[in-house]
């Protein structure tokens, strides 16, 4: 077999390709906000130590990370939609259905990830680390922001990373329900022309470009706060 | 000494990359099989019987009487409609009986057949929809299911409307029936299964997005294949073998009542 870019180069394929990657940013810094803003709160709630909040969190931390991901986009989008107030499905239908619900989807499916992950970099900082700032007279709220929040975010670069990695790829799930994300515009142009390979070689060569940014950014993002910690 | 196991090295790599040199049919004969891939999830074409679980289908019936036309043995191989293409490329299979539509760009990168099958492809829509004709489908929400040609039919005849593809055809209905989309792009048979449904209630937009012929595919650049595969349909109409297969399928005693509108014969768009 052989390949023949010239094909997939000249057209219309390469602008279909970059609205598709334009979507799947979008669709994957949306889903990102969502995810991170419920994590921080689940994870503040089972901090708490109230037995039921602690409960409902540990259940929806179970659930969310059960369920496979293409079938929480299934939910969101034909079961749950249904279920909400009728103005606001119609308002979502107005403006971009199978976006939203799939932004919905992704968000709060890994927002049960990196809960785990916030609470897992939180218990990784020594209960010693909060009696020390107890000692030196820092209030619970100020030893938390001061001395265990900071190490505690250090701790949770790597996998925070490795998850924002996932999500990243994992927004092509949302072709399923039609969303015009990158890997539904290759299939399409793979459906047009038959140029599977070629196609697919390119798009795999757009994710990995992503991916690679994204990973320089987390190892940037540690070294800085690092250097920080050797400064003070 | 190093420059000697360097081109030999690069030669090695020339020849397990380079395209097969073999001619196919040649190959076939050897092997004395024909190894057809077909789609297993497209009801009646090609997909699984629920007592036997064997794939069956129309694409099934008329891919074991081109073998048995040309003296071989049919060996059935599903293939996804994803990797339909990459399989009769690389080689896995000979030919491809899966409900492929005939586009003059898609001719670009595989061979055709003669065409084997006519499909009428239409667009439905709710039985209160005011939409006369495909004009009027502008601006509207049409679906459809990923892998269709109907996505580009629906492109180049409708440009106005907008186009969505769900994972297949159930996907598509569902979000018809919740009001998601207007309309939905499908065969005429497709239509019928529907409608045998009763789930929905629709409406056939009158003039058809696309009359569209059906081939077998063939790996790019195999010129005798082809040209067997072409004198073994031949044969297979004058012998009313094509006949006696559509009716299996779509004729009087099926739930489709359909009589056949095409003969095999070249495609000619």
């Amino acid at each position: 077999m052989h390949f023949d870019f010239s094909r997939i180069l000249q057209g219309p394929y390469i602008s279909w390709l970059l609205d598709g990657l334009q979507v799947s940013l979008l669709l994957f810094g949306f889903a990102w906000v969502i995810a991170f803003s419920l994590a921080v709160v689940l994870t503040l709630v089972r901090l708490t130590e109230i037995r039921p909040l602690v409960f409902l969190v540990a259940a929806y931390v179970e659930i969310g990370r059960s369920v496979p991901l293409l079938i929480q986009v299934f939910f969101w989008y034909f079961a749950a939609s249904s279920l909400l107030p009728h103005a606001v499905d119609r308002a979502i239908t107005r403006i971009d259905p199978e976006f939203i619900y799939a932004g919905i989807a992704f968000g709060l499916g890994m927002a049960a990830y990196l809960s785990e992950v916030l609470r897992s970099g939180i218990r990784s900082i020594p209960h010693t680390q909060i009696e020390a700032g107890r000692a030196l007279g820092f209030g619970w709220l100020a030893t938390m922001r001061l001395v265990v929040l900071p190490q505690a975010f250090r701790a949770t670069v790597p996998p925070l990373l490795n998850y924002t990695l996932m999500l990243f790829k994992n927004t092509s799930v949302a072709l399923a329900i039609g969303v015009k994300e990158l890997t539904y515009q290759t299939r399409l142009i793979e459906n047009t022309t038959f140029a599977t390979f070629e196609i697919f070689a390119l798009t795999t060569l757009i994710y990995l470009t992503g991916s690679l940014l994204l990973t320089v950014t987390g190892e940037l993002l540690e070294r800085h706060w690092n250097r920080q910690v050797s400064g003070t | 000494m190093t420059l000697r196991s360097l081109s030999a090295a690069l030669a090695l790599v020339v020849i397990a990359t380079g395209p097969a040199l073999a001619d196919q049919l040649a190959d076939m004969t050897a092997r004395g099989t024909l190894r057809c891939g077909v789609l297993s999830v497209a009801n009646p074409f090609g997909f699984q019987d629920p007592d036997t679980r064997e794939i069956v289908g129309y694409d099934v019936d008329f891919c074991r009487a081109v073998a048995g036309e040309m003296g071989l043995d049919a060996e059935i191989v599903p293939v996804a409609v994803e990797a339909r293409i990459p399989e009769l490329q690389l080689g896995n299979i000979d030919i491809l009986a899966a409900a492929l539509g005939y586009t003059a760009e898609r001719a670009e990168q595989i061979d055709y057949s003669d065409r084997y099958f006519v499909s009428r492809q239409v667009v439905i829509v709710a039985g209160d929809s005011t939409v006369a004709s495909l004009a009027d489908l502008d601006g509207l929400r049409i679906a459809t299911n990923s892998g269709s040609s109907n996505i580009d039919y629906l492109r180049n005849q409708v440009p106005g409307a907008e186009v969505l593809t769900y994972q297949d055809t159930a996907a598509a209905f569902l979000a018809f029936a919740q009001g998601r989309v207007d309309g939905v792009a499908i065969s005429e048979l497709g239509t019928m299964q529907l409608r045998q449904q009763g789930a929905i209630e629709f409406r056939i937009v009158q003039d058809p997005l696309r009359i569209e012929p059906w081939g077998l595919g063939v790996r790019k650049g195999e010129a005798s294949l082809v040209a067997a595969v072409n004198q073994a349909m031949e044969a297979m109409e004058s012998s009313g073998q094509v006949e006696t297969i559509f009716n299996t399928w779509f004729g009087p005693e099926t739930p489709f009542h359909l009589t056949r509108g095409f003969t095999v014969g070249p495609i000619t768009q």
